[in-house]
């Protein structure tokens, strides 16, 4: 009883904030990028907050049951850097340009049809996204609490998209400020109750190099390349700290947002430098739990299962509300900056790009909201379809894989853009359709190679790493090419470069 | 097999053919090369020009360096 009434506090007064934010709004300004007022704290909590969602936390615990703390990678060499070098060469030219979205910044930079490629890949993925996100959190709310997927599904997306719908970015990052400080109180409840439960860090380890071969690897972060992980140091140096890691922090829409709306330039590059050093914190309390939970029970079947087990063992009543609220407070901050972030790019991408060129700030408002319903619609459509298709299906790993499809080919195009001038518009739309090609094609070859009689492509479990690195590879090749062989762009398409240049109104 | 195979193992074998001794190294030479940007970054890209505070709170290299160096330490140790 206790913990529902923790749950309902958190719920009640997030949701309270949300909609207290959001009522005083005019334009679209206020909408995507909270009328650029936001402080450089509450965006850096918000990108660590957006970045971690619940499935995140049950998921990592799972690995690290699994793998051990190289799951930690994921935190550390797959944030830190990529959120360094963002706040210093690509958060200054955004935040300068005044763009809202990064589509937007690939037509100033390109055309209008790298835009509209763009556009329509973010788009596809987070409205996409947003389902399998309340769909993974129906389930996992399913194991702790025992609601039934409907009731969660249906739940969460009302409360998610109220507040949404109401405060937009400014509510969004607010909340996930809120929803981040909960993540870690909750999740250091655990770390710190299991490892009493355990007797400390030394006996943990004990019990863990006990148990033999399968946890040889357990305690180092860089694993061969020839073990039977997932996290082997290639994938990790090249895909995950090299391409996919700088793709997601420099060019995911839900992520750079968050800055665009910061006070002023400093406070969105300190947003980022801030995130760098929560983001060091953050494994230790996600990554660790999981090793408790292989201390303590060794022979679980699902490592996915070990957060789930070791809350409903180790914490008392009262504390194990805060862990799900905790728990609900990460689903919530990652389905928030999809849903605001689908949002603007539909009405900045799509409705004033294209079909209303002369929209007032009101109709921008308007519009803005509308697309936030439209979206927690489809996405909860979308939700209850894969409820009933089943996750074992090919669809759903399609969607899942989304993202591994096109971050690397962004990738490219975004660093052609800032570091080679002769970059062209044709060379970058290339470049970024064959390298979503080439990735679609190695994931097939991948998936299907049983049915065709042949060894798999990648000998490693979960290879949407190696995809990434070889679509950004494909993708670099042909824009190099193809912008050689076509006529160069107007210079002005790189004068963003100079920052004495840059215009610092929005589009 | 198709031509990706043959390409993908002869990348494999490179790759375990390096001793984790030099793994190490590399790993440690991406977060001192880092480091090493980070500490010559020309002012203007971390003082910009409306930011009237002055103090350690404000001195964006210091938390970025910091913030590396603790990662270098981590996978020093692990």
């Amino acid at each position: 009883m206790i913990d529902l009434v923790i749950i309902a506090v958190y719920l009640i007064g997030t949701v309270a904030l949300g909609l207290a934010i959001g009522w005083k709004f005019k334009s679209g300004r206020d909408f995507f990028l909270a009328g650029r007022s936001l402080p450089w704290w509450a965006v850096g909590m918000s990108l660590v907050a957006s970045d971690i969602g619940g499935t995140d936390i049950i998921g990592v615990g799972g690995a690290a049951y699994r793998h051990g703390i190289s799951a930690a990678n994921f935190e550390w060499i797959g944030c830190v850097p990529a959120m360094i070098v963002a706040a210093f060469v690509f958060i200054p030219v955004f935040y300068r340009m005044g763009i809202y979205t990064i589509p937007e910044f690939m037509e100033k930079r390109y055309n209008s049809k790298v835009r509209m490629a763009l556009a329509v890949c973010w788009l596809a993925f987070m409205a996409c996204n947003l389902g399998i996100m309340l769909f993974a959190s129906a389930k996992m709310l399913n194991v702790l609490l025992g609601w039934s997927s409907t009731y969660s599904i249906l739940l969460t997306a009302f409360l998610v998209g109220i507040y949404t719908f109401s405060g937009g970015l400014k509510a969004v990052v607010y909340t996930d400020t809120i929803q981040c400080a909960v993540m870690i109180c909750g999740c250091l409840l655990v770390l710190i109750l299991g490892l009493k439960d355990l007797g400390g860090w030394e006996s943990m380890m004990t019990k863990i190099n006990n148990l033999g071969e399968r946890t040889t690897y357990h305690d180092d972060l860089i694993i061969p390349a020839d073990r039977d992980s997932p996290f082997v140091w290639p994938g990790i140096l090249f895909g995950l700290a090299l391409i996919l890691s700088p793709a997601y922090w420099i060019g995911n829409q839900a992520i750079v947002q968050r800055s665009l709306g910061a006070k002023n330039l400093f406070q969105a590059q300190a947003a980022f430098v801030w995130g760098s050093l929560l983001k060091t914190v953050i494994p230790i309390i996600i990554v660790i739990p999981g090793l408790i939970a292989l201390a303590k029970f060794p022979a679980l079947v699902d490592g996915d299962h070990a957060f789930p087990t070791l809350v409903a063992q180790v914490l008392p009543a009262g504390f194990r509300g805060v862990f799900l609220a905790a728990f609900i407070a990460a689903l919530m901050s990652s389905i928030d900056s999809y849903l605001n972030s689908a949002a603007t790019v539909i009405t900045n991408d799509f409705y004033l790009r294209y079909f209303n060129r002369s929209a007032t700030d009101r109709q921008l408002l308007n519009m803005g909201r509308g697309s936030t319903v439209v979206l927690m619609i489809w996405a909860v459509f979308f939700a209850f379809w894969i409820l009933r298709v089943g996750e074992g299906t090919p669809i759903f790993a399609i969607f899942q894989t989304l993202l591994a499809f096109f971050q690397g080919p962004a990738l490219a195009v975004i660093l052609c853009g800032f570091f080679w001038k002769r970059a062209n518009g044709f060379g970058a739309l290339a470049g970024f359709l064959t390298g979503v090609a080439m990735a679609v094609t190695l994931w097939v070859i991948q998936q299907w190679h049983e049915a065709w009689g042949i060894q798999p492509l990648f000998k490693v479990p979960e290879a949407f790493l190696y995809f990434s690195v070889w679509a950004f590879l494909t993708s670099l090749f042909v824009i190099v090419v193809a912008s050689l062989l076509t006529k160069p762009d107007d210079l002005e398409k790189t004068q963003f470069l100079n920052p004495e240049s840059t215009v610092t109104k929005p589009s | 097999m198709t031509p990706f195979h043959y390409i993908g193992e002869f990348i494999r074998q490179l790759l375990i053919a390096i001793p984790m001794v030099m793994v190490r190294i590399l790993f440690v030479a991406f977060f001192l090369t880092l480091i090493i940007w980070v500490w010559r970054l020309p002012r203007e890209r971390w003082v910009p020009a409306q930011n009237g505070e002055t103090g350690l709170s404000t001195h964006l290299k210091f938390w970025a360096l910091l913030a590396l160096g603790i990662q270098l330490a981590i996978y020093l140790i692990f």
